[in-house]
């Protein structure tokens, strides 16, 4: 591969103390180019992407970017289907770098998540796209496993590893190699609040980049040990403050794991706890940074109310923002919303 | 140096291993997946050759049915350019057979060592890796015994140094099930799957980082790691067992042949306390055939008096 070098560089994040010494941030310069490798690779590599055909996704975020990225060096074509929800300037990265890209709108009484997998069955049927699948691939949960083995060699052990779900793709890749050293390792999956991910009811979300409207089949629910929801203007606020205490210019995703993990390192002194950042600061400074944007959406939190502390949730259902947390224990998705009926039996204000 | 026809009776004493710290499917420096192994000598366990060097062109093997010792023999000679080199090698060991404590690279290597030696030569662990998988199929890396490394046991070559030797631990050894021990290579390799080689970036970055620090305990989880893939490939009777030690805090981890009966649990070098705490439970739960050992730099070849 001529541009082997290039994402040599940029495949694997930078590991290091954030602030306290038992917190670490995995920077990643984009989260998802692990998996956009792999993806594409793969599927030129066992044939079934030939000459003629064009690569195809759906995304609005890093995963477009990545592909487009990937397959602009590999020369080969790529169509990314969209919203109209997204930024026209990050559409020009994607444009810049040769993808086609596909703006759908939903028809009546069709969300835009919905609308986008109509468009994208519609051109899959046409035989000459190569579905990538970031949500079901198995391989892109498979191809962060040297993450896991940086953070193996660098530092050794975490008691505690914290990763926005968006796909599951991340958090999976990363703990199911970690755990072959470490079993005991805790899996904090954070999430927002209108996600369906981990059992909430679906509804409309500001926070983007983390949380799903449907269900991934890349999630393995059994790996998490907790879930915290944290909703968009303390995700936010979070973000802001990271960068005017660390000068850590990050995305809202960073933002909310690294007040989830912050707490953790807090309250647990003697653990080491490492956080997921997946993207960089740039692509927000329209609205996470600006604060005019944030009051008009109501998504600005003043600093000197950002709760340090979640509510604990006894069941999904009581998760209630701004920052709720339930201990999933790594049980199914089914087991913890039909079994665990009786939230009784369950003690409450369980410590992580 | 030739070999004349009154040459001396040579020996040589060559240690093997319990079982290995790691073994599973690992990536090579181009990105091929490759076997690999980090095998735990044992200083306990060896094989003695006793070489009488003739001029007749012909070895022999003792006891007989030694093949994969004697075609390495025949390897040696052939390299050596010498038709006429022949002689007498008897072999005596002290290994449970089967177990996977490497009676069988145990006896090639000696025989490859020992014939070195009688013509004068000193030959690279590389080189004796090399014949020892051309003499039979999967070999295990005892040969590198100042070192530890990821050994490709049926490339025979090295697939990453790791910096060190291991660091020093006791080692609580036993033979799981005496006597039904497992044919190397009539046993199918295992065949792993994806998640379980991505796991050995994990794994083979810890030890990495185990013996650069000189970390038993980050070792030991390792191990135990290993351990628990292969249970699915060849299970381990004593692992179950083994396991709820570590889980109790008695020991730092487990290991067991992957191709074999032998397993052992792993603690600190001066933790004897723990280790007796471990070798009741396992002798109440029915095991027995301990052998305890430190691991250390040994010099793991030892002259004999001829």
């Amino acid at each position: 591969m001529k541009y082997q070098d290039v994402f040599e560089m940029h495949r694997l994040p930078t590991i290091y103390p954030i602030g306290l010494p038992n917190l670490f941030i995995l920077e990643f310069f984009l989260l998802k180019l692990l998996p956009a490798l792999a993806a594409v690779t793969e599927k030129i590599c066992n044939g079934e992407f030939e000459l003629g055909k064009t690569f195809l996704d759906t995304s609005s975020g890093t995963w477009a970017w990545c592909l487009a990225w990937v397959c602009r060096l590999l020369n080969v074509p790529l169509r990314i289907v969209t919203d109209p929800a997204v930024d026209s300037r990050f559409l020009r990265v994607l444009e810049e770098l040769g993808a086609i890209v596909d703006i759908v709108l939903p028809q009546l009484g069709e969300g835009p998540q919905t609308a986008r997998m109509r468009r994208m069955h519609e051109l899959d049927a046409d035989g000459r796209h190569v579905l990538l699948n970031q949500y079901s691939n198995p391989l892109v949960a498979l191809s962060y496993s040297p993450v896991a083995e940086l953070m193996a060699e660098k530092v050794g052990e975490f008691q505690f590893v914290v990763g926005a779900v968006g796909s599951g793709a991340s958090t999976a890749g990363v703990i199911r190699p970690y755990r072959s050293v470490f079993p005991e390792t805790r899996l904090i999956g954070v999430d927002t609040f209108g996600s369906v991910i981990f059992g909430l009811p679906e509804n409309k979300r500001i926070l983007r980049g983390l949380g799903n409207s449907l269900m991934p089949g890349n999630v393995d629910h059994s790996l998490y040990d907790a879930v915290d929801w944290v909703d968009a203007p303390l995700a936010f606020a979070a973000t802001r403050r990271l960068h005017q205490e660390t000068g850590i210019f990050r995305g809202p995703t960073t933002g909310a794991a690294w007040w989830v993990a912050r707490q953790i390192a807090l309250e647990n002194p003697n653990s080491r706890v490492v956080f997921l950042s997946a993207d960089s600061g740039w692509r927000y400074l329209d609205d996470v940074y600006n604060l005019d944007w944030l009051h008009e959406h109501g998504a600005y939190m003043d600093p000197e109310i950002m709760p340090t502390a979640p509510v604990i949730a006894n069941h999904p259902n009581q998760a209630v923002p701004p920052w709720a947390r339930y201990q999933w224990d790594r049980r199914t998705l089914h087991d913890t919303m039909v079994t665990r009926t009786d939230i009784d039996s369950i003690p409450a204000g369980v410590a992580l | 140096m030739k070999i004349t026809r009154n040459a001396r009776a040579i020996s040589l004493r060559r240690f093997t291993h319990l079982g290995e710290l790691l073994q599973l499917a690992f990536y090579d420096g181009v990105g091929e997946v490759r076997r690999g192994l980090l095998t735990l000598p044992c200083p306990l366990f060896y094989v003695e050759v006793t070489y009488c060097p003739d001029r007749t062109g012909c070895f022999h093997i003792l006891p007989e049915g030694k093949k994969k010792a004697l075609q390495a023999a025949y390897i040696v000679r052939q390299m050596c350019n010498d038709r006429c080199l022949g002689g007498v090698l008897t072999l005596r060991s002290n290994i449970p057979p089967a177990a996977g404590g490497g009676e069988s690279t145990g006896d090639v290597l000696a025989v490859v060592e020992v014939i070195a030696k009688a013509i004068g030569d000193k030959i690279s662990p590389e080189l004796a890796a090399h014949i020892c998988v051309c003499a039979e199929a999967a070999s295990d890396s005892i040969m590198f015994s100042d070192e530890a490394v990821l050994f490709a046991q049926r490339d025979g070559i090295i697939l990453e140094r790791f910096g060190g030797p291991l660091p020093r631990m006791l080692v609580l050894g036993l033979n799981a099930s005496p006597g039904k021990g497992v044919d190397t290579l009539a046993f199918p390799p295992a065949i792993y799957s994806p998640s379980e080689i991505e796991a050995g970036r994990v794994l083979r970055a810890a030890a990495r980082r185990a013996v650069q620090r000189q970390d038993v305990e980050l070792l030991a989880r390792v191990a135990t790691g290993s351990a628990k893939i292969n249970q699915r490939f060849l299970p381990n009777p004593a692992f179950d067992c083994l396991n709820a030690l570590e889980r109790r805090g008695v020991t730092l981890g487990s290991v067991v042949a992957h191709s074999g009966t032998l397993a052992g649990a792993l603690f600190k070098p001066d933790d004897h306390k723990s280790l007796a705490e471990a070798r009741r439970v396992l002798a109440d739960a029915g095991f027995g055939d301990f052998h305890i050992f430190t691991t250390a730099n040994h010099e793991f070849e030892e002259e004999l008096a001829a």
